[in-house]
């Protein structure tokens, strides 16, 4: 059963699903670069079909399944050596499902992440700031903190390890 | 992670690049991820934690309601465009799996569904070419199809390019038979011409004594090469036509020996070209006999017509049509009708009307006439018979052939078990009876073996064989008038064909068996050796073969006996 086109509210669904379907994208393994021109294309074909959704499925998985389908065509399309391997990699991965997904949702998540953030010493959050505010890759890192590529990729590893279990352990405690 | 340390570096790497691993790398992260769930369910956290983070950090990131509202707004147009388009690719979506998308996100969402509904299942993924690129939104480049054909058409160019150059697309020819040692010269190595073998540009065939072969064209154009012939076709190579440029006319060049041209209709303006050291010919479609010696060539044209001219003087070209043949050598470039007979294979006893006669001091009249391999042969006048212009008259009278013409004859015969009777009769009485004998190799009324007489109007074939009733009469034609008429009648065992001016016509006979019952016998002409059974008439153009003639070379020999020998000679009444 679907309704007349427009009775769901597109901006509503944008609004409240657009950071786990960015977090779902990235999660098939898709480059940081192209997620959001991808969730864009999925928002694109769910605006045009927005009255195609079923009345029993929540908006968030219909907007990730045309999601899994836009970066699935993306990756095959994919002109780079390793496309397959890609592919591959992203099916494994939109088929796996982490406790993390389970027990978020966008405000509860992005409360969590602030939170632990905020608990993690200054060094460790300067490293976050050079790699997502200021877009550093680890070799420049390393330059900057007198490190190696390598130990920067493995701090980096470890602090995000870190902030999962925070945050699970977060999530865990509010539900 | 207490996994492996390499496959925790793999996963590191791949976190950092997404295409920074080699494929052997991507193996055995893909490895890891199948057989490790846990594997799998770590890098996920970690990619949608280094999206989260990006997100919190990143502020050109952070307001992506935003940015998608003024994305779809400026780009209204062609958005909506963009919208009708993928609205096909999400309407599968909908078609295929109209419950949902389950992405498999989250657990719960089987537990979200109404119950007793089935579970919906995840959309089907299909590539669609003309979907607009996922990760910019942007239409494919428009000139993408425009490349996409020309490549394609640039391939099937070079395909068939390279297709021009194969054996199959340069074939000139194939050989259709061979008998004995035939040699095809390619690069210069001698093949032993096979049947099926493709001849190319440039090949040089020579076949040896004692054999033959046979060329057929794609256009079913007929080449038979004789014994002892040395040619090339297409002798300038490499432009013969392949599948792309079907536009050069066929060329043979012959150095020496003989060979049968049966030339197929050629296209308007791409005649086929023959070559010799002598003449250069050319024609759209014709049947040839050509014979290149090592100082003459000789082209006789059987059917149709064809051009020559001489290579060697200033003689100038000429159109030979049927019957006619040209010799051409360095000092002359000759046109005559074609010879008769046109094949002396197998003459036994010949006399044209060129012949001439003699008569020694104390001997009677001599006819010179020709026996096997050109041997001479004399008839002997008897009773009221002369030689006139090439033609023996009779009017109560007889020739003979000598006793050894005769032994000849029989001798040739019985070891072919064949015989060509071929003669221009013209009868001075459509009545007279005996039957009076034109041709006959008897004794008597009751000895023969061979005799071709006229009984009133009827013209009658007397011949012994080995079977049935052994002593055959047969009744051949009417005799129409009495103007000249070419008679030609070939038997070998169960086979009897009479040919009346060239025109093969019915005959009612059984006649089976060989000569092997054949006696010595007399051969006469105009009565029966011991006479009483004179004939009235004119005979001339006789030649007895010990084979079967063909009904194409019993036409070719009135033909040319027409044209060599004179326009009333052999013409029909209706041509007359």
């Amino acid at each position: 059963m679907t309704r007349p086109p427009g009775t769901r509210n597109f901006e509503q669904i944008l609004h409240q699903t657009e950071a786990q379907v960015r977090s779902y994208i990235a999660g098939m393994g898709i480059s940081p670069a192209d997620v959001d021109d991808l969730a864009e294309e999925a928002y694109l074909q769910l605006h045009c079909n927005i009255g195609k959704i079923p009345d029993d499925v929540p908006p968030e998985f219909w907007v990730k399944g045309i999601a899994k389908n836009v970066c699935l065509n993306h990756l095959r399309k994919l002109a780079r050596r390793g496309r397959l391997h890609r592919h591959a990699v992203a099916e494994i991965l939109s088929n796996t499902t982490t406790s993390l997904e389970r027990l978020s949702s966008k405000t509860a998540k992005g409360a969590a992440l602030a939170d632990c953030l905020s608990r993690l010493p200054k060094e460790r959050r300067d490293m976050l700031e050079f790699r997502y505010a200021q877009e550093l890759t680890s070799d420049a890192i390393a330059e900057r903190t007198r490190s190696t590529p390598e130990a920067v990729r493995i701090v980096l590893h470890r602090i995000r390890s870190a902030l999962k279990d925070c945050i699970t352990q977060k999530l865990a405690r509010q539900s | 992670m207490n996994e492996p340390r390499s496959i925790e570096a793999l996963v590191v790497k791949f976190l950092e690049d997404r295409d920074g691993l080699s494929d052997d790398e991507f193996k055995q992260l893909l490895e890891a991820l199948r057989s490790r769930p846990k594997i799998a369910e770590e890098l996920k956290d970690h990619l949608m934690l280094e999206e989260q983070l990006a997100q919190h950090f990143t502020r050109h990131r952070q307001d992506f309601p935003a940015r998608f509202e003024h994305q779809r707004q400026t780009e209204g147009s062609h958005a909506a465009v963009q919208a009708n388009r993928k609205d096909e690719v999400v309407e599968t979506y909908a078609l295929s799996h109209p419950a949902t998308a389950d992405v498999g996100s989250n657990g719960s969402s089987a537990a979200r569904r109404s119950p007793g509904k089935a579970e919906p299942k995840p959309p089907t993924v299909r590539a669609d070419s003309e979907q607009a690129s996922p990760s910019t939104g942007e239409p494919r480049h428009p000139w993408r199809k425009f490349f996409a054909v020309m490549l394609f058409l640039l391939l099937l160019a070079g395909g068939l390019l390279r297709l021009e150059y194969t054996a199959a697309a340069r074939k000139i020819a194939e050989v259709s038979e061979t008998d004995g040692m035939a040699l095809i010269y390619r690069d210069g190595v001698g093949i032993v011409a096979d049947i099926g073998m493709p001849i190319l540009p440039g090949d040089e065939i020579r076949v040896q004594k004692d054999a033959h072969l046979t060329l057929m064209y794609r256009d079913q154009t007929q080449v038979r090469i004789r014994a002892g012939t040395t040619l090339v076709l297409q002798p300038a190579g490499g432009n013969w036509p392949g599948l792309l440029t079907a536009s050069t006319e066929k060329e043979i060049s012959i150095s020496q020996g003989n060979l049968e041209l049966d030339i197929a209709p050629q296209p308007a303006g791409r005649p086929m070209l023959l070559k010799t050291p002598q003449v250069k010919a050319q024609g759209l479609g014709a049947r040839l006999v050509v014979a290149v010696e090592e100082t003459q060539s000789r082209i006789e044209v059987l059917e149709g017509r064809f051009r020559v001219e001489s290579l060697r003087n200033q003689e100038p070209a000429v159109e030979l049509t049927a019957g006619q043949e040209v010799v051409a050598t360095d000092a002359e470039f000759r046109v005559s009708p074609g010879a008769w007979p046109s094949d002396p294979t197998g003459l036994v006893f010949l006399l044209t009307p060129s012949a001439t006669q003699s008569q020694p001091p104390n001997e009677g009249v001599r006819v010179h006439a020709e026996g096997i391999n050109h041997s001479s042969v004399i008839l002997r006048p008897r009773g009221n018979a002369s030689l006139e212009a090439g033609r023996l008259v009779f009017r109560g009278g007889a020739f003979l052939a000598e006793e050894q013409t005769a032994a000849a004859l029989l001798a040739a015969c019985r070891r072919s078990n064949a015989i060509s009777l071929e003669a221009t009769f013209q009868t001075s009485d459509l009545s007279q009876t005996g039957p009076a004998r034109w041709i006959t190799f008897s004794t008597g009324s009751e000895a023969w073996n061979v005799s071709l007489v006229q009984e009133g109007r009827d013209c009658i074939l007397r011949l012994l064989t080995d079977a049935g009733e052994k002593q055959h009469e047969v009744r051949l034609f009417e005799i129409p008038d009495r103007k000249p008429h070419q008679v030609v009648v070939t038997y070998s065992p169960g086979k009897l064909q009479c040919y009346f001016d060239g025109k093969p016509i019915p005959v009612e006979s059984q006649i089976r068996g060989r000569f092997a019952g054949w006696t010595p016998q007399q051969l006469v002409f105009g009565d029966e050796w011991n006479g009483g059974k004179e004939w009235t008439g004119e005979l001339t153009g006789i030649a007895i073969y010990d084979r079967v003639l063909s009904a194409e070379e019993v036409a070719r020999n009135v033909l040319h006996f027409r044209l060599r020998y004179g326009d009333e000679i052999g013409k029909t009444a209706e041509e007359d």
